[in-house]
């Protein structure tokens, strides 16, 4: 972690306060960051996250920039070779899918977890064909509430046995992913607690799940893990003795009168020594400094019967009287390590202060004063994450773009079409009529992005253009995980031969489906049925809807200038062949 | 004038504090789109201690309606 710019700190945790220090970090202001292009695929709206991951993430020493794919639209994102994702040339990619969206009936009754699981894996095998970018995707969250509440412990269908079970499974896929990697949000959702993490209020508004204590929460282990996969970790921790490794000052008190042992205060610092050790199981390095006579230390790390470190479990000890930062710099020569890979605990505010003036490469961690909060202190620096891609790693990803890969990753969709087509989506498309205003108005009122024209009509104004000889027409879809309900509106008007396409927009849910193709071929035959030889389509720009800046020259219209497209009606326009389409005019 | 409503709004939108006013909405306020939007209703909560209703995000569109919402709660 670099060191901590006063621009990201004691933020107030309101969204302004992260925004306000975000742009900061966009601006270039806190110094020395990594920068790290990341690609967010979500169930749910997650752009929300945005100014909490920049913070976030400077505050670990990342420059973060992120781009959000359009919710829900997993797959879709994932298969399009050409499309938007690869476009950002992401370094890693996450993936933030919940349970509520992908087995909506969960909530309600456990049902098997094994086909979410099977669709994510194959997402991350279809990443892993097109890049060699990190992956990390989420795992799941307990449900809020259990359906048999007090009861669920004991049943076999318990729901949180449920979801445990697919997160190993989701582990499993994992491993067999090269650089891919678990973002353990169950965990961070275990420590922040289920009380509070959801705000019911922003789901319905914004389809964005998290109260915003829980998008701080999310953003810091996020960033946390992407620091750990990014950024190598921490080589060597240094450690002072008395006082550190145990209570007192063994020079004054001797062998027998420092606290170590298993009644308090002892046991705070035995417990601490069996923390460290379990660090330099995993592989980390310890050394001392310490300024003592080293005859003292010795006999504790020898001959204490309570001390859990003993004298060969340091890579090097420097046991002398000179200034702590001279002791710190022979440590890295003799270890052959760069002053960037120490890390400093030393329980002495003033030889702490020694070292960051003189040292500024070494991380000097800032110490409690109360030797019980030591191991919560160490383990909360972050300085010895570690979730490194290796240069293995790497290799064996881009292996896996080649072709032989395709015969295990049969199972996924290999292209958009493929995993469109086993949506199994069924379009029906109506004329509009009294039961369907009201939702067809709201839509007109709602709707920005895929919207050419972006005209708020009433449902009097459109009750008038139908009653003129006028077209309006909705589009409802349902595909294999459940109905979306009225989700597109297309409206065309009369024009002597020609008809214009007055509306035509789609809910943001349904969006790069092809519905929309379904709907203009479905108007294009009814207005063809009424007489009409051309249409007229129009884009209105607006500041929300460059989406759909190019849907007619897409769809074959012949661009005839100011924004207005022309396409005759002499032969059908196709429609995709993956959606079935019913027509209920 | 340090007025907190005005800057939190200010430092939602990324705008100077000057620039906003009891005029200012966000029909006229390019900067205050729906995102804007729900960061600024979270902010105020926070700031203001108080919760709003989904209907309450909806109407507090203005600075104006803002402050007659916090009225309503006994914050302002």
């Amino acid at each position: 972690m670099t060191a901590a710019p006063s621009i990201t700190q004691n933020l107030a945790p309101t969204p302004a306060a992260y925004l306000q220090a975000s742009r900061r970090v966009q601006a270039g202001e806190v110094p020395n960051l990594r920068p790290l292009r990341v690609a967010v695929l979500s169930t749910v709206s997650a752009q929300l996250l945005q100014p909490f991951l920049i913070v976030e993430g400077a505050r670990r020493g990342l420059q973060m920039t992120c781009w959000f794919a359009p919710f829900g639209q997993l797959e879709v994102t994932a298969l399009a070779a050409d499309g938007p994702l690869y476009a950002q040339n992401s370094e890693a990619i996450v993936v933030l899918a919940r349970l509520e969206e992908l087995a909506p009936e969960f909530s309600e009754q456990t049902v098997s977890l094994d086909v979410v699981v099977a669709r994510l894996r194959d997402l991350l095998r279809s990443l892993r064909e097109r890049t060699t970018a990190a992956l990390l995707i989420a795992n799941f969250a307990q449900p809020e509430r259990l359906t048999a509440g007090v009861g669920d412990a004991m049943l076999e269908s318990s729901q949180v046995s449920a979801v445990e079970k697919a997160n190993v499974a989701l582990a499993a896929a994992c491993r067999a992913v090269p650089g891919a990697f678990v973002f353990d949000y169950a965990r961070v959702v275990a420590e922040h607690g289920l009380r509070g993490w959801y705000d019911a209020r922003m789901f319905a508004l914004a389809r964005q799940p998290w109260s915003v204590s829980a998008q701080i929460a999310t953003s810091g282990a996020l960033a946390r893990t992407l620091r750990a996969a990014f950024v190598s970790p921490a080589k060597c921790l240094v450690l002072d003795a008395d006082n550190t490794l145990w209570g007192g000052v063994v020079g004054e008190e001797g062998l027998g009168g420092i606290a170590l042992g298993d009644e308090y205060p002892g046991n705070v610092f035995k417990h601490f020594q069996k923390h460290l050790r379990t660090l330099k199981e995993r592989g980390v390095l310890l050394a001392l400094a310490s300024k003592n006579e080293e005859a003292d230390v010795l006999a504790v790390l020898d001959q204490h019967t309570d001390s859990i470190l003993h004298r060969e479990d340091f890579a090097v000890m420097r046991i002398n009287w000179q200034e702590k930062s001279a002791n710190l710099r022979e440590i890295a020569a003799a270890l052959n390590l760069g002053l960037d890979a120490l890390v400093l605990f030393d329980d002495n505010p003033f030889e702490r202060e020694e070292v960051r003036v003189a040292l500024p490469e070494v991380r000097v961690l800032d110490v409690p004063a109360d030797p019980l909060q030591y191991v919560a202190a160490l383990a909360e620096s972050e300085a010895f994450d570690q979730l490194t891609i290796s240069a293995e790693d790497q290799q064996r990803a881009s292996m896996y773009q080649q072709a032989q890969a395709r015969a295990e990753a049969s199972r996924a969709a290999a292209s958009p079409e493929e995993f469109l087509a086993g949506l199994q989506m069924v379009a029906t498309i109506g004329a509009v009529g009294a039961d369907t205003l009201p939702r067809v108005a709201q839509l007109l009122a709602k709707t920005n992005q895929f919207n050419l024209t972006t005209r708020r009509h009433t449902a009097a104004q459109i009750s008038e253009m139908i009653d003129s000889g006028g077209v309006a027409l909705w589009l409802r879809l349902a595909d294999r995980f459940g109905d979306h309900g009225l989700v597109g509106v297309a409206i065309a008007r009369p024009m002597e031969g020609e008809w214009a396409i007055d509306t035509f927009l789609l809910s943001c849910r349904v969006i790069g489906r092809g519905v929309e193709t379904a709907l203009l071929a479905r108007l294009a035959a009814l207005v063809k049925t009424k007489g009409g030889s051309e249409l007229v389509g129009e884009y209105l720009p607006t500041a929300k809807n460059a989406l759909v800046r190019d849907f007619y020259s897409q769809h074959a219209f012949i661009d005839c200038g100011g924004n207005h497209w022309r396409k005759s009606l002499s032969d059908a326009l196709p429609s995709p062949s993956y959606i079935e389409a019913h027509f209920h005019e | 004038m340090n007025d907190k409503l005005l800057q939190i709004l200010a430092d939602t939108l990324g705008v100077d504090v000057g620039t906003l006013n009891e005029e200012t909405s966000m029909e006229n306020t390019a900067a205050w789109d729906s995102v804007a939007h729900l960061n600024l209703v979270l902010s105020l909560e926070q700031s203001f201690g108080q919760r709003f209703s989904p209907d309450e995000f909806m109407q507090m569109q203005s600075v104006a309606a803002i402050r007659r919402a916090l009225a309503a709660h006994g914050a302002s």
